[in-house]
């Protein structure tokens, strides 16, 4: 098996509580009344670690905050509060040439590979900007470099030449990777970089990024909501609900003997090959609370269906199930 | 004219559609397609983005854009609805005995409009129903569709409501003249997958509870096991492989099929290579001469350049377009 975590020791990025409110926009009734504004409240209390080599997935609904954990990680977001450690350097702290050289070593990849690619750049041009930007490779060797790296993506050695709208979706997210991957990366962060894409060509990118992770040793932050993708891809997992990750551990655990009632939930909802499966009854009432109206306790209680009156006054603390996995959840431990 | 003039026939389907063609001037983008709908069935047409699903779906209602021409034939209770003038279709089927949902029900649903007012316009219309006993119907429709305190909801404007909350309002609406056929363009592909997971299932037991037939228009592989009786592959235009659902998922015979449903990432392969399907769909400019998936097909042989292949018959209601299928399989 080629589960088994792939590198032990002091992880490459460390996240501690990490916090971020936003402010929501006030009705005419709380600017009369001067209530505070209220605050959509985006990342609660979020804490990981990843190992190089390792990937870690990030999975959870519209709206749970694994988009702004993301963005808060390559600090596009400024954080409330918490601690980021990135090989033995606090990121929240850093500027200047320091920053830089962190932005290099990780890189963001966004979902939508029409946005996120200038489309009067050509390929070649991208990814000889961000070889001069980061002084990668001398002058004279980036002609060769970005072969190399087209060739690293599975695309033509002439595509360099030709403009995003020229490429499909899934050879644009070749290209957002190309580009991420120019720098020379420790860590990848992946923000729904298959869910616009057919399940044919999505099947390429997840081979290829596979393949990338065993070539070159990477880490990466796989953000998703698509649990067949992400049981595909995660050597660990956290499952995140309104801000918070509820469950985390090894993806064999977290699949097979997932312990926290919203996991569950997310698994018997998530659509299986196996024919006339949705007979069953509903794998969960109810709709996500708004961020802004988090409900006291535990934030799943309106929805669980094995609610007691404990998780509506107390939020829960993470219950250490085995070794690495973790469910904050009253029930967990018994 | 009645639609209702040729005796109803039992064994009859409900909707066949023969020989569908959908081009805009030179190109194809729905190229001479077959099935039907059986009473209280659900069909699935499952695709990639391109193969002319919702296009087809769109067809059946005349709900083409312009430019679009039209061929074949839509067979309705005995009446050819691609034949209809526009007042004829409007006062037939529209709405009433077919109805439709989309993927997006935010820019379906009118948003200065109150929901109660968008379902009561219908009952209308369509059955004659006014004031309080439209507003009742009304009431018990989004109960119907599992909307809680339904009677306060009414007065909600669509942007009161979330995501699949519109989604079963939509459905609401659609329900209201008491359809016969539901069209539904990828119903859940905007939700997330717990309130996917409650919308396929309300799609169900309205099936049941109104012996209602629905096609379901899908990318997603899971959604149609789970959800569709009967399935049709379509690939560039063209329905590659029809089979009822067990049969699809369990013995695939078109290369196509299989290379899709080898694509979904599966818990026994976790980690390792998927078998992708090599390369990308066509372009519907330049389309390949003989089989749409020669290109990218593991098992092409050189005849498959020549031409369409025929569609080749494998079991009662399993059908695929390919050379390979049936005898002439190969290593």
């Amino acid at each position: 098996m080629n589960t088994v975590l792939p590198v032990q020791g002091a992880p490459l990025l460390r996240a501690n509580d990490l916090a971020r409110a936003f402010p929501a926009r006030r009705s005419l009734a709380q600017l009369v009344g001067a209530a505070a504004p209220p605050a959509v409240r985006a990342l609660n209390g979020v804490s990981l670690t990843i190992a190089r080599g390792e990937t870690l997935a990030v999975v959870g609904e519209s709206g749970c905050g694994k988009s702004t954990l993301a963005r808060a990680l390559v600090r596009l977001i400024d954080l409330d509060a918490g601690q980021i450690d990135f090989a033995g350097a606090n990121v929240r702290t850093l500027n200047g040439a320091a920053l830089r050289h962190y932005n290099r070593r990780v890189q963001l990849v966004f979902q939508d590979p029409y946005g996120s690619l200038n489309p009067r750049m050509s390929v070649r041009e991208m990814l000889d900007e961000a070889l001069s930007v980061h002084r990668i490779v001398p002058r004279a060797a980036r002609v060769g470099r970005i072969a190399e790296l087209l060739s690293l993506v599975r695309l033509a050695p002439d595509a360099g030449e030709r403009l995003p709208h020229h490429f499909s979706g899934g050879q644009r997210q070749r290209i957002a990777i190309a580009r991420a991957l120019a720098v020379e990366p420790d860590l990848l962060i992946a923000d729904e970089v298959v869910s616009a894409l057919d399940v044919s060509v999505q099947a390429q990118i997840l081979n290829l990024l596979l393949e990338l992770q065993q070539r070159l040793g990477l880490a990466i932050l796989f953000v998703s909501h698509d649990l067949r993708v992400v049981r595909h891809l995660a050597h660990r997992v956290a499952v995140m609900y309104l801000g918070q990750i509820v469950e985390t551990g090894p993806a064999d655990l977290v699949f097979d003997a997932p312990r926290h009632p919203y996991t569950q939930a997310l698994l018997r909802a998530a659509p299986t090959l196996v024919p006339g499966g949705r007979s069953r009854e509903a794998a969960i009432s109810g709709e996500l609370p708004s961020a802004m109206a988090i409900p006291p306790g535990c934030p799943f209680h309106p929805r669980c269906p094995r609610a007691i009156d404990l998780c509506r006054t107390t939020p829960p603390m993470d219950v250490l199930l085995a070794q690495g996995h973790r469910a904050a959840c009253h029930l967990a431990g018994g | 004219m009645t639609l209702s003039a040729a005796p109803p026939d039992p064994a009859a389907p409900l909707l066949q559609v023969e020989q569908l063609t959908i081009r805009f001037g030179s190109i194809p983008a729905v190229d001479g397609i077959d099935f039907s709908v059986a009473a209280s069935e659900v069909l699935g047409l499952v695709g990639e983005s391109g193969s002319g699903k919702s296009l087809t779906l769109r067809a059946i209602l005349g709900l083409l854009p312009r430019g679009a021409a039209v061929g074949g034939r839509v067979i309705w209770q005995g009446t050819d609805l691609l034949g209809l003038a526009e007042p004829a279709l409007n006062a037939a089927v529209r709405g009433k005995d077919i109805a439709i949902v989309f993927q997006e029900p935010m820019t379906a649903l009118n948003p200065v409009l109150p929901i109660g007012l968008q379902i009561t316009e219908s009952l209308a219309v369509h059955r004659q129903l006014h004031g309080h006993s439209a507003r009742m119907r009304a009431i018990e429709l989004l109960d119907l569709v599992g909307i809680p305190d339904a009677a306060r909801r009414l007065d909600a404007y669509p942007h009161e409501f979330s995501g699949g909350m519109r989604q079963r309002a939509m459905i609401a609406i659609a329900l209201a003249p008491g359809p016969k056929l539901l069209l539904a363009d990828e119903p859940t592909t905007a939700l997330d997958v717990t309130i996917q997971d409650q919308i396929l299932k309300l799609l169900l037991r309205l099936r049941t509870e109104l012996a209602m037939s629905v096609i379901l228009v899908t990318h997603d592989l899971g959604v149609v096991a789970e959800t569709c009786d009967r399935v049709a592959v379509l690939y560039a235009g063209r329905i590659m492989e029809t089979a009822d659902v067990h049969t699809l998922f369990r013995a695939p015979a078109h290369p196509y099929t299989q290379g899709l449903i080898a694509s979904v990432p599966d818990a026994r392969n976790a980690r390792r290579m998927l078998s992708s399907i090599a390369g990308a769909p066509p372009d519907p400019r330049a389309l390949p001469p003989g089989c749409r998936f020669a290109p990218r097909c593991p098992r092409a042989l050189s005849a498959c350049d020549d031409g369409q292949p025929d569609r080749v018959r494998l079991a009662p209601g399993h059908s695929a377009m390919c050379l390979r299928a049936g005898g002439a399989a190969g290593p």
